[in-house]
């Protein structure tokens, strides 16, 4: 903000010109009046005779004789009389009276300038007569030194009230002096300036933090201005999607967006969540949006770089217009586009990620192999592999414990035994794993984009390169983007636009970490003395679904290979996954009138995913599969089922969408009221098609393959089983329909208040026929009151305050369900050997869209300055006609049903706060948001999802009463009806229901803590986010665990051994043999519950951009070097057991560094 | 008036390009083409082909209720709790644990019944399909009547002209919707829809059926028999009665016991007896 009086290096136009002029004299003659007062200088006296003078010629002469300035404009003397004057050495006073006798205009004597104005109402002078009052004349510009016309200004606590003109002009009359005025537009940050005195004002207003970041609000269907949306936004602007760098777009909203959340606990998984869920088993992630259409390819495959914002609607004023795919919230992307009239602009954006390698040590459920080896041993004593040497299964064996079984038989001597298995004592799998499996990864991003236009067309055209080498060896990921989408104007009211986007991925998965499995009962747990490459370099084989000795021997050596060779099958791999997708966009826009516009819209998606899998002969895969399917005839010849070759695995999928939309918008605006319709008609069909196939023997040298016998069942399989040849063709086809008719009105008016609403009716080929005749809307209507704008507001420090409350309906669908009577054909009926027909799912024509109501009430505000701004918004939400299960009348035919049948309830707020801390060269600025969500099921009469129970969230963590361990045995000890007991049986058969209920599994309250500092083109940024109120069952070692399927677990370590122990640990002892509920009951257990709250450094972002001074010099328009550091790291975290609440299996997200680079010519 | 013209064009293109999608089967469409959603002529006879629904779970409470057989006390303590109390003319639950069978079957009926009828009334008869066409319906009407029967024989009081019209009847479900409240109509409602649904049936359904598990002419006219019999309507029964056994005596044989092989456990098989017309 700058506020000043006129000075002399002041730039003036138009009247401030002349006045100026003026001014410069009088200040130049004050200089000298000052230097020259004591000794003689000018008289106090004049002597004029003039007759029919003008007032400037009688000022002219004034000024000579008394070097007293005048300081008017000039339109003022034009309204002024010719004067008759014959003074003689008469006092000035007594001469300047004369003067303005009869004028219009008064003076004001102030040091040695004579100040003329318009003559100040009698009554006014008056009124205020014990404080001198002052005219204001000023002028209102932006940043730019442009005018502001429309701005208003007022006195604080006074009725004067005045707006600026179409320059920027404004006139105040009798204001007091000391009087503070209020300057304030709808797009600027509201001012208040202190007069002291001052007449002459320039103001230069600043631009909203809001309208900066965010030129309008884009619901998909209109822009809307802040001051229109009565509904629930949050906006990221590019500044903010600049600060990440990521491949994806979705990633860059984590922790910056208020009200959105990503629910994790695995490795890998995102889960996105707006404000709570709101669904028991329909979709619950929200419906995402880009350039006005619902996206229905991969988002992955949309580049960041052409992203200009993103909108995020939470509430049913600003998402009802989705209708019934609104439900979860409702993304909107916007891409860039080219601006009329604009030079041509190229940006290109550079950067390159580097990845830390993951961390394997960091998961818990991992046994070092000396203490696994002394359990191996004493269980062998026990006699618990038994079974195992004689199975037919032909389990895997460990070699420890075949080294102890040789020894056993007296195969080996008891020192051979000892040095043989000494010698895996200090292997670590994982140090394999990481050296052969994991690397850095490498992201390098490229991103160039051209936009520009004339005054009839505009264009905006991008290219995008993103290669990404992953942390796991040989997986990568290539992406090449193309966008272009130019508008023209070939006549006044016409606006036609056709956007295309292209892009291709080719990604590989090479990496085979997850095959390093034993299988059968070990499930996915491997040995942790495995070693993968011995000391000279040969490839190890590892134990895999059979015993060592009996892969090797099978088919008395007439089999292939059926050991699997980590490392080779990690040379061997040939998986890769191209996908191509391509958006067509076409809009035409004609104004009928000012205000009444008709636009055509229509978007065409088409995506194409084509999968190859090559598993070549020397897979494990495909050995297995040849040798279990391998016939040993008499006299020893082998018959290869399945033929020696490679087995080629190909998937398509075929993705077409088809939307079109007309929509007619009126906006009128007249006498301080504003009126904005929007009506229309959509419609949408989205056709999933996929298949897969496998093909035998084939041959990539040749393209040559073999044909196989599907129909036979093999009935001896090696080492046991029958089964036909799996063929893996499979064919599945999906289409989508929806018809929709929208409407959306908002009515602004005495520019403080607004009322929305918007009604959707959606039909579509997922609902049952009764709900499409009905044709029931979804609803919403908002309201919004610009409390500062009221006469009777008088909050100093706080300028702005809005109240915004909205109710209404939004819809969520579950595409798993259908509305049709579903059945499956048989072969041969009883009596009659006819094939028939099953009803396995009963129509239901009734089947309708969930039904989420939510009420919101908002407040917006900012201090003075915009210091401290935010907002604090609070909701409810009501869910009806919720997806669930319901016992029917068994006169309907059914028992059971899956329909509109349970209710779910959500409350919550959402608070942002962004301060200003310090605000000079040097800036400091803070976001601060903070929400909270949760979420009850209110209704549910279903059993099959037995964890769902009525009063708590869909999903939640509940466990069984825990007692502590026996102090004379180390036993868990759970409570029954307030009993002490070790009944494990009946303490699983506790429900849900009866368990103790610990919290919520997801989330209840997250945000972000988001600091920028700046200084001189530098920018430095750190967001820190957090989640507090949520719960999780945190693993530990269990028994079975342990015995059955090498499961380990470093609480191991911490097992009660020994009476006394229970004093400090929870860890059951271990007993002989495994006692299955026991294990069970402490692993559900309350002790192994855990707080997920916790608070991460999330990234640090530094910027450095050159002023533009610097930028003259290079011919550039923006020339940025930037340094991204991400997964930075936990601070704090309720857990004490080293838990990354987000990571609770697996290993954390590494941390990445990025530098990049971003030139604007 | 150019302006005038464009404006008529661009509304017109307005209004017509998202409607040329608005037919009415638009929205019909299967959203997943690996449904079997029971919709052509051969989908819905074959759900009426489903003798584990229509042919082998009747109701068999009657049965079990009745003196026709009886049981030694060692057999009687083994049966389930619904077999023993219906045996033994319990009072109160007579149910217990047991599944409700003589009235979960019926309905289980009832209902592919009324979504064969709904399907079949979306497919337009014509001179090809004409004959598969009317038995389906036929067979439909004829399968939702006979369980309206089986119902009222054992959930409600027995047919009395002076009370019909006010005693309770049974749930007559006559929409597959499952969304429709359970009503209970009177006995004289449940009677008058047996006797309406059999009399539409009669005229489509052939005289002998494909499978003897399948309804014909002459079932409807012996059902329809049996009910006016119940209903002390002797006239009409008679007529129905003579009409069964006109067809029947052409088609159907009587058993000769005499000749009957009296060594297998059933000497009476459902295949061969030419007794049997439904």
């Amino acid at each position: 903000m700058e506020v000043s009086t006129f000075d002399k290096t002041k730039p003036a136009r138009n009247f401030l010109t002349k006045a100026l002029r003026i001014m410069k004299l009088t200040v130049f003659l004050l200089t000298v009046l000052c230097i020259t007062a004591g000794a003689s200088g000018h008289s106090q006296t004049v002597t004029i005779t003039a007759k029919k003078a003008s007032l400037s010629t009688i000022f002219t002469e004034i000024q000579k004789q008394t070097g007293y300035g005048f300081v008017y404009r000039w339109e003022l003397l034009e309204k002024a009389r010719p004067v008759d004057l014959q003074v003689k050495q008469a006092p000035l006073k007594e001469v300047l009276d004369i003067c303005f006798k009869e004028q219009p205009l008064s003076y004001s004597i102030v040091d040695n300038t004579i100040i003329i104005s318009n003559k100040v109402n009698e009554e006014k002078v008056a009124v205020t007569a014990t404080i001198p009052v002052i005219d204001i004349r000023g002028k209102v510009t932006n940043e730019k030194g442009e005018a502001i016309s429309g701005a208003t200004i007022a006195v604080k606590g006074n009725k004067l009230l005045t707006s600026t003109n179409k320059d920027g002009e404004f006139f105040l009359a009798g204001v007091e002096e000391n009087a503070v005025l209020v300057i304030s537009h709808i797009s600027f940050e509201t001012m208040e300036i202190k007069t002291a005195g001052n007449k002459e004002i320039a103001v230069q207003m600043k631009m909203n933090i809001s309208e900066l970041n965010v030129v309008s609000i884009n619901t998909g269907y209109q822009q809307l201005k802040p001051n229109e949306v009565t509904g629930s936004v949050a906006t990221v602007s590019q500044e903010q999607l600049e600060r990440r760098v990521s491949t994806d777009i979705i990633s860059k909203l984590e922790g910056i967006t208020s009200g959105l959340v990503f629910n994790r606990s695995v490795t890998g998984v995102k889960d996105l969540s707006i404000r709570g869920r709101s669904t028991i088993s329909a979709k619950d992630d929200p419906l995402i949006v880009v350039d006005n259409f619902p996206y229905e390819g991969d988002v992955n495959d949309i580049n960041p770089n052409d992203i200009e914002s993103i909108t995020m609607l939470k509430d049913a004023a600003a998402a009802s217009i989705w209708g019934v795919r609104a439900g979860n919230g409702v993304i909107v992307i916007t891409t860039k586009k080219g601006k009329f009239n604009q030079a041509l602009r190229i940006v290109l954006n550079t950067n390159m990620t580097i990845g830390e390698k993951p961390d394997l040590f960091y998961d818990q459920n991992f046994l070092n192999s000396t203490d696994f080896i002394d359990i191996e041993t004493f269980l062998f004593s026990k006699g618990a592999y038994n079974a195992d040497f004689t199975a037919t299964a032909k389990t895997p064996i460990s070699p420890i414990v075949e080294i102890l079984n040789k020894r056993k038989l007296g195969q080996i001597t008891a020192a051979d035994s000892a040095a043989q298995i000494g010698a895996f004592r200090e292997l670590d799998v994982r140090n394999d794993l990481s050296k052969y499996f994991y690397q850095k990864s490498i992201n390098q991003q490229y991103a160039l984009n051209i936009s520009g236009g004339t005054e009839k067309v505009s264009y905006y055209m991008s290219a995008g390169v993103d290669k990404n080498l992953s942390s796991l060896v040989r997986n990568k990921n290539e992406r090449v983007t193309l966008n272009s989408l130019i508008a023209f104007r070939p006549f006044k009211k016409i606006e036609i636009s056709g956007g295309l986007t292209h892009t291709q991925t080719h990604t590989e998965s090479n990496n085979t970490e997850s095959q390093i499995v034993t299988g059968g009962k070990y499930g996915s747990n491997i040995l942790p003395y495995t070693q993968f490459i011995n000391a000279q370099g040969g490839f190890l084989p590892i134990l895999k679904d059979y015993r060592a000795v009996y892969a090797d021997t099978a088919g008395g050596g007439r089999f292939l290979n059926w050991r699997y060779y980590p490392i080779n099958e990690l040379n061997s791999a040939d998986n890769t996954n191209k996908s191509y997708h391509t958006r067509l966009n076409a809009n035409i826009k004609y104004t009928v009138i000012k205000g009444l516009s008709i636009e055509l819209k229509y978007q065409y998606e088409i995506g194409i995913t084509k999968g190859l899998d090559l598993k070549s002969a020397d897979t494990y895969f495909t050995r297995n599969l040849i040798n279990k399917y391998t016939s040993i005839k008499p006299g020893g010849i082998i018959k290869n089922n399945i033929p020696v070759g490679g087995i080629l695995d190909l998937s398509n999928s075929n993705l077409s969408s088809n939307s079109g939309r007309g929509q007619i918008n009126y906006t009128n605006n007249w006498n301080k009221s504003l009126l904005s319709v929007i009506a229309g008609i959509e419609t949408r069909e989205i056709r999933n098609d996929r298949n897969s196939e496998r093909t035998y023997g084939y041959d990539p040298l040749n393209i040559t393959y073999s044909n196989v016998n599907f129909d036979s069942t093999y009935s001896n399989q090696y080492p046991t089983g029958s089964a036909k040849i799996p063929n893996n063709k499979s064919f599945s086809s999906t289409l989508n329909r929806y018809r929709s008719f929208f409407a959306n009105a908002a009515y602004m008016f005495y520019n403080r208040y607004t009322l929305s609403a918007s009604a959707r009716i959606d039909q579509s080929n997922i609902f049952g026929v009764k709900t499409n005749q009905k044709s029931v809307p979804l609803w919403s209507i908002g309201s919004k009151w610009v409390i500062d704008n009221e006469k009777f507001y008088s909050i100093s420090w706080l300028p702005s305050l809005t109240l915004r409350v909205s109710y209404g309906y939004n819809g969520n669908t579950s595409s798993s369900l259908s509305a049709y009577t579903i059945g499956e054909y048989s072969s041969s009926a009883q009596f009659t050997g006819a094939s028939y027909l099953s009803i396995s799912t009963p129509g239901n024509p009734k089947l309708r869209w969930e039904k989420i109501g939510i009420f919101n009430i908002g407040f917006d505000f900012s201090t003075s300055k915009n210091i401290l701004a935010g907002s604090i918004e609070f909701y409810r939400k009501n869910g009806v006609d919720i997806i669930g299960e319901s016992p029917l009348p068994s006169s309907t035919g059914f028992l059971t049903a899956t329909g509109n049948f349970s209710d779910i309830a959500g409350h919550g707020f959402d608070i942002i706060l962004t301060s200003k801390n310090i605000n000079r060269a040097f800036k400091w600025e803070t976001t601060f948001l903070f929400s909270q969500a949760t979420d009850k099921v209110t209704k549910y009469k279903g059993t099959s999802v037995s964890t769902i129970v009525v009063g708590r969230p869909v999903s939640y963590v509940s466990s069984f009463p825990w007692a502590g361990l026996d102090p004379s045995t180390g036993d868990p000890l759970g409570y029954l009806a307030d009993t002490v007991t070790k009944n494990y049986t009946a303490l699983n058969l506790l429900r849900p229901d009866q368990q103790i209920y610990n919290g919520p599994s997801n989330p209840s309250m997250f945000g972000g803590i988001n600091n920028i500092f700046s200084w001189k083109g530098i920018t430095v940024s750190a967001n820190i986010s957090y989640k507090f109120g949520y719960y999780f069952k945190r693993k530990s070692i269990s028994n079975t665990g342990l015995y059955g399927s090498w499961a380990g677990h470093s609480d191991y370590y911490l097992r009660w051994q020994k009476p006394g122990d229970e004093l400090f640990t929870n860890v059951p002892s271990f007993v002989y043999p495994a006692i299955t509920a026991r294990d069970a009951f402490y692993t559900n257990s309350e002790i192994l519950v855990e707080k997920g709250d916790h608070m991460r450094l999330q990234d640090v972002s530094i910027s450095y951009d050159l002023n533009k001074k610097q930028l003259q010099q290079l011919h550039l328009y923006r020339l940025q070097f930037y340094a991204y550091a991400n997964n930075l790291g936990i601070i704090w975290r309720a857990n004490s057991h080293n838990i990354d609440p987000d990571y609770q299996s697996g290993y954390p997200a590494p941390r990445t560094i990025s530098l990049g680079l971003r030139i604007g010519l | 008036m150019k302006n005038n013209s464009l404006t008529k064009i661009v509304v017109y293109l307005l209004f017509s390009f998202p409607l040329v999608s608005c037919k009415k089967e638009w929205l019909d469409a299967k959203p997943d083409q690996s449904l079997v959603v029971p919709s052509t002529l051969k989908d819905l006879q074959s759900s009426l082909d489903n003798t584990l629904i229509f042919n082998v779970a009747g109701p068999n409470l009657g049965e079990l209720g009745c003196d026709d057989y009886y049981l030694t006390s060692t057999t009687f303590q083994t049966r389930s709790d619904i077999d023993r109390n219906t045996y033994s003319w319990a009072s109160g639950d007579v149910y217990g644990t047991s599944k409700l069978d003589s009235w979960e079957n019926p309905y289980k009926q009832i209902y592919y019944a009324n979504n064969t009828l709904e399907g079949i009334s979306k497919i337009e008869k014509d001179e090809f399909n004409e004959p598969a066409w009317n038995n389906i319906k036929g067979s439909a009407l004829f399968y939702r009547a006979w369980a309206f029967y089986n119902l009222s024989q054992i959930f409600c009081k027995p047919y009395s002209t002076t009370t019909a019209s006010t005693d309770l009847g049974i749930i007559l479900r006559t929409e597959s919707d499952i969304n429709i409240p359970s009503t209970r109509s009177t006995v004289q409602e449940t009677y008058n829809s047996v006797i309406e649904a059999l009399k539409h049936a009669k005229d489509l359904l052939p005289i002998n059926p494909l499978y003897i598990t399948r309804p014909s002419k002459k079932s409807a006219f012996a059902l329809l028999a049996r009910t006016y019999l119940l209903m002390e309507n002797y006239d009409s029964a008679l007529v129905y009665a003579d009409a069964c056994l006109q067809f029947a005596n052409t088609t159907n044989q009587l058993i000769n016991f005499d000749n009957v092989d009296i060594t297998p456990v059933n000497p009476f098989l459902y295949s061969s007896n030419s007794e049997i017309i439904f």
